[in-house]
């Protein structure tokens, strides 16, 4: 475990020191602090406003900085050349694999709780109240963001950097429309095609499930059955995004 | 005992349906205690033998034995330290954090760690440097962190990939000073290169190894002549194994 930890460490000690982490951040506070200023023209939705675009935002952010961070970390080892130095100690694949994915973790959930204080912040001032209830969408952004790491770390283990963010990006976009394939299989006609079409609904991760933005920014309630539900099966397919991770690094090699 | 133990080591790499023979049935013996020059001329298959023992890639066939457990036990990796051909290492890594990272791995308590950090740092002169980013470490400097990383673990074994080549001439003097002191630490060197000068000056033992095949292996004094240099003495083996084969 502690190389597994080691390795992580050194993911987050690279990633800290590149200025486009920041960049992100700083830009999300930015858009959530902006969002007040709609007070003006939107009487009486602007606490609603600034929940959704605070959300929105951090989600977004999150997204950017998971793909960036896990879609990069590998393939820098690679195309860099370090992971033969790593290689040639003691450090065996899963460990090395297990080390990039949680690195990448680590990251994504730091710049998700810096964003998250500072919408919670943000909206406290406005509100004159502490919106605990904010943590219910914030949690989830945060199993969204581990799931689309696995994603992209899965991806980075047989493409480059680029192309792994873009089928990262793609996998985000089509997982959040994926929970219209069952209405559009019940209408073809074709067996093909429903087959296709149920493979990729149950390939694809369903981030709608973790989309519980919109109820609580409007004030309906959301169970916590429902989000430690959506936890587990965050957790289920991350689980196997790695051990696919795993399957196909165990025989890659680094001459 | 031996340090280094090969038995028909063979790779082929495949690319496009065509098949290259990058080692051809490497059965080589390097004894422990000596630095060992494994030289040849480019694309002889120096690097891929190294990469190879140290697992970076599978053997198409044959094996191998490392301080005499076969290569793929993780054990040996305790006992090794590697310096590939240009070193690649965390740019944005001061020298302390890279062998704190590399010492980590390595499992080394914290206190023993940080004294041994110092006493690389100072071996290798880079006290002054250390915590200056790698991106701003000249070639040279670049060669001694990577020398001190080999040495974090006190292997039994070093592997160094061409560790001289693209040095000035003082770089390659520390860089040389440096492996003899390894040596003289009881550390068996494994030095991979094709600059002959330098090999003839560091090595006790070498093998010459030409289009994947090993051309010749002994100690060096037992196989050059008194007036030969062993530049003469390699043109002549690879000149001469050549001319077997026509």
């Amino acid at each position: 475990m502690s190389i597994i930890l080691t390795i992580a460490q050194s993911v987050y000690q690279k990633v800290i020191k590149s200025k486009i982490l920041y960049v992100i951040v700083v830009f999300c506070l930015f858009a959530i602090a902006y969002s007040t200023l709609y007070s003006a023209v939107t009487a009486g939705e602007e606490t609603k406003l600034m929940k959704d675009i605070g959300l929105a935002g951090i989600a977004v952010a999150a997204m950017l900085i998971s793909i960036m961070v896990g879609s990069t970390a590998i393939p820098m080892e690679i195309e860099s050349r370090t992971i033969q130095t790593l290689i040639s100690k003691p450090v065996k694949k899963h460990e090395f694999i297990l080390g990039q994915f949680l690195g990448a973790v680590y990251v994504s959930l730091l710049s998700i709780a810096i964003m998250a204080v500072g919408f919670v912040i943000i909206l406290a001032i406005k509100t004159h109240m502490l919106n605990l209830v904010m943590f219910k969408p914030l949690i989830l952004i945060c199993f969204e963001a581990i799931v689309l790491v696995a994603v992209s770390v899965l991806f980075s283990t047989f493409c480059s950097s680029m192309v792994s963010s873009i089928l990262a990006i793609v996998v985000y976009i089509a997982g959040h429309l994926s929970y219209q394939i069952p209405f559009l299989v019940e209408r073809a006609g074709n067996v093909v095609t429903k087959f296709v079409g149920l493979l990729l609904y149950y390939a694809l991760p369903n981030f709608q499930y973790f989309n519980v933005k919109a109820p609580v920014a409007h004030g309906i309630y959301v169970p916590w059955g429902l989000i430690f539900g959506v936890i587990l099966y965050g957790a289920i397919y991350t689980a196997i995004m790695l051990l696919v991770s795993l399957a196909i690094f165990k025989n890659k090699d680094f001459a | 005992m031996l340090a280094i133990k090969t038995e028909s080591l063979t790779k082929i790499y495949k690319s496009g349906g065509k098949e290259t023979k990058a080692l051809k049935d490497l059965n080589l013996q390097v004894s422990s205690n000596q630095i060992y020059g494994f030289l040849g001329p480019n694309g002889a298959g120096k690097t891929t033998t190294i990469n190879i023992l140290l697992g970076l890639t599978a053997p198409t066939a044959g094996t191998a034995w490392i301080l005499e457990k076969q290569i793929g036990n993780i054990e040996i990796k305790q006992k090794i330290g590697f310096l590939p051909q240009s070193p690649y290492f965390y740019e944005s890594f001061s020298s302390v954090e890279l062998l704190n990272f590399y010492g980590k791995i390595f499992k080394i308590p914290r206190k023993e760690r940080c004294k041994k950090i110092e006493e690389l740092l100072d071996m290798v002169g880079l006290t002054e440097s250390r915590k200056i980013p790698l991106r701003k470490f000249s070639r040279g400097m670049l060669q001694r962190i990577g020398i001190a990383q080999t040495l974090i673990n006190d292997p039994d074994l070093v592997f160094f990939d061409e560790p001289i080549a693209g040095l000035d001439p003082m770089g390659r003097k520390e860089v040389m000073d440096t492996i003899l002191n390894i040596k003289k630490q009881g550390r068996t060197v494994f030095f991979c290169s094709h600059v002959l000068h330098d090999a003839e000056m560091l090595c006790d033992s070498i093998g010459i190894l030409n289009k994947g095949k090993l051309v010749v292996s002994g100690k060096l004094k037992d196989l050059l002549d008194p007036k030969e240099s062993l530049e003469e003495y390699f043109l002549k083996s690879i000149e001469k194994k050549e001319g077997e084969k026509s």
